[in-house]
């Protein structure tokens, strides 16, 4: 038997303490294994030590339950598991946001971690790209630059993000948001792709661009002024006017609301908030917002919200808050 | 080239959820735990070098899981009657109950963390008093198998709790 001879140092012993202890519990254990067992932990003060251990280790599982159906060791039987749920109304919305959760993982937190350029959480930041071309990225923004002879294109991966393009009448400067290309046509624009209902939105302040969907021979040039929307199967929406300083001011930390859906609002909102925003019922989404709100403080933002609205905006630690009805 | 966290996730995310929900005893919690471990994943800025991504993306699912299983933990304890507690009580005890809520977590972890034929045996002679030669019998494998079984799992729990210990 194990605990026999061999006592080279601690975990030795220590393993010859949890044999001993297997061996009292088989169930053939006789009055002899016990003198043994007890002859043994004797020998020494750390025989005796790593006999506690054994002990410890072993009579302390007896506060564990196993639940019958699975097999699995539990900390507590299964009923009172349940009644945990009504005292933990923040790990219940964690778990019922998962499936959000996925989404978010794949979108927003990986890409950028491989991208050419990234903007953090909460702020805005300013490139100037060897090209001369200045690009301003809204927080939590991701972007890769691929300039070669005939081309300068940047994909836009995560985000938002505005561009002032140097003149190069040589080499066209193409934004891509997918397989959606925005050619620029002497141009200050914005591209987003951080809105939940469209692929794509370009809006314009200077001059025009001119928007390839995929597989489409059909291309639209947009002037300055002008804001339009590419849906996720690459149809150019309606063209719409709108006023240069609305699309500017999230570069000056502001966002300001003109009968946008809540659902947009809460987009516009999430990556200057370091955690999750989550909306409990989607018929919430559809609801209109006016408001012009401070994108550095998106707590208050939220509150401010709830304020003008039929809903209730409650926040767990920093790091989550759940939109629901009021 | 290693994988990059975009690849690990599409890979084992699924597998995650199961070995998390296993890890606590209960797949209702295995989504949950799984998120946490990409959150904590997530947050190693040098993750791209880790040399074992695999091997690294399951240890940080099992701490999840042992966190997961102390805030539960900690959860329940918010409905403990503390008015019928002395102070002396709360001064003695609250080191000691911390401790050994912690060690509780992780045992089960651990337990459910061993393969299914050696769990099974180890819950039979601990938890449900069979003798090793009965369930040698009832499992249809040798008796020493069920000591190698029982050993095996001891050492496992033993272990890791000798790396949560002093957390």
């Amino acid at each position: 038997m194990a605990g026999s001879e061999k006592s080279k140092g601690e975990d030795n012993l220590s393993e010859e303490g949890l044999h001993w202890i297997v061996r009292l519990h088989s169930g053939r254990a006789t009055p002899r294994d016990h003198r043994d067992y007890h002859e043994w932990r004797a020998r020494s003060a750390a025989h005796e030590d790593a006999a506690v251990e054994a002990q410890a280790l072993w009579d302390s599982m007896s506060r564990l339950h196993v639940d019958s159906s699975t097999g699995l060791v539990q900390l507590e039987t299964a009923k009172r598991g349940y009644s945990r749920r009504n005292a933990m109304g923040a790990i219940v919305g964690i778990g019922f946001a998962s499936a959000a959760g996925a989404t978010f993982f794949r979108t927003e937190a990986f890409k950028r971690l491989k991208a050419d350029y990234t903007s953090p959480t909460g702020h805005v930041r300013e490139v100037a790209l060897s090209d001369g071309t200045r690009v301003f990225m809204n927080a939590r923004s991701a972007l890769d630059v691929r300039f070669d002879p005939s081309f300068r294109r940047i994909f836009l991966l995560e985000g938002q993000a505005y561009f002032e393009v140097a003149p190069d009448k040589a080499r066209p400067f193409v934004a891509m948001v997918d397989d959606i290309s925005v050619v620029a046509l002497g141009t200050a624009f914005d591209v987003t792709r951080a809105l939940p209902g469209s692929a794509a939105e370009i809006s314009v302040t200077q001059h025009s661009v001119r928007i390839t969907p995929p597989g489409s021979a059909r291309s639209q040039d947009i002037h300055a002024g002008q804001i339009v929307a590419v849906d996720g199967s690459g149809r150019i929406g309606q063209v719409r006017a709108q006023d240069p300083s609305i699309m500017a001011s999230w570069r000056n930390g502001v966002y300001i609301a003109e009968e946008t859906r809540l659902a947009d609002v809460v987009a516009a909102l999430s990556p200057w908030y370091p955690g999750m925003i989550i909306c409990r019922d989607p018929s919430l989404e559809a609801l209109t917002v006016n408001a012009v709100l401070d994108l550095k403080d998106p707590v208050s933002s939220l509150d401010a919200l709830a304020e003008g609205l039929p809903i209730r905006v409650r926040h767990f630690s920093n790091y989550l808050a759940i939109i629901s009805n009021a | 080239m290693s994988l990059t966290i975009d690849e690990l996730f599409r890979t084992y995310q699924k597998n995650i959820v199961r070995f998390a929900g296993r890890l606590i005893g209960n797949h209702e919690h295995g989504e949950e735990i799984a998120q946490n471990t990409w959150l904590s994943i997530c947050a190693i800025q040098t993750f791209d070098k880790v040399a074992y991504p695999k091997t690294y993306l399951f240890k940080a699912a099992r701490n999840a899981a042992i966190d997961f299983g102390l805030r539960q933990q900690r959860e329940r304890s918010r409905r403990v009657d503390w008015d019928s507690l002395t102070e002396a009580d709360v001064a003695d005890n609250t080191i000691a109950i911390y401790e050994q809520r912690r060690t509780l977590v992780v045992l089960a972890v651990s337990l459910n963390e061993l393969p299914a034929a050696c769990r099974q045996a180890f819950v039979m002679n601990k938890f449900e008093g069979y003798s090793h030669a009965e369930i040698a019998q009832r499992l249809g494998i040798s008796i020493s198998m069920v000591e190698k079984h029982i050993v095996r799992a001891l050492l496992h729990c033993r272990n890791l709790l000798r790396v949560h210990e002093n957390e």
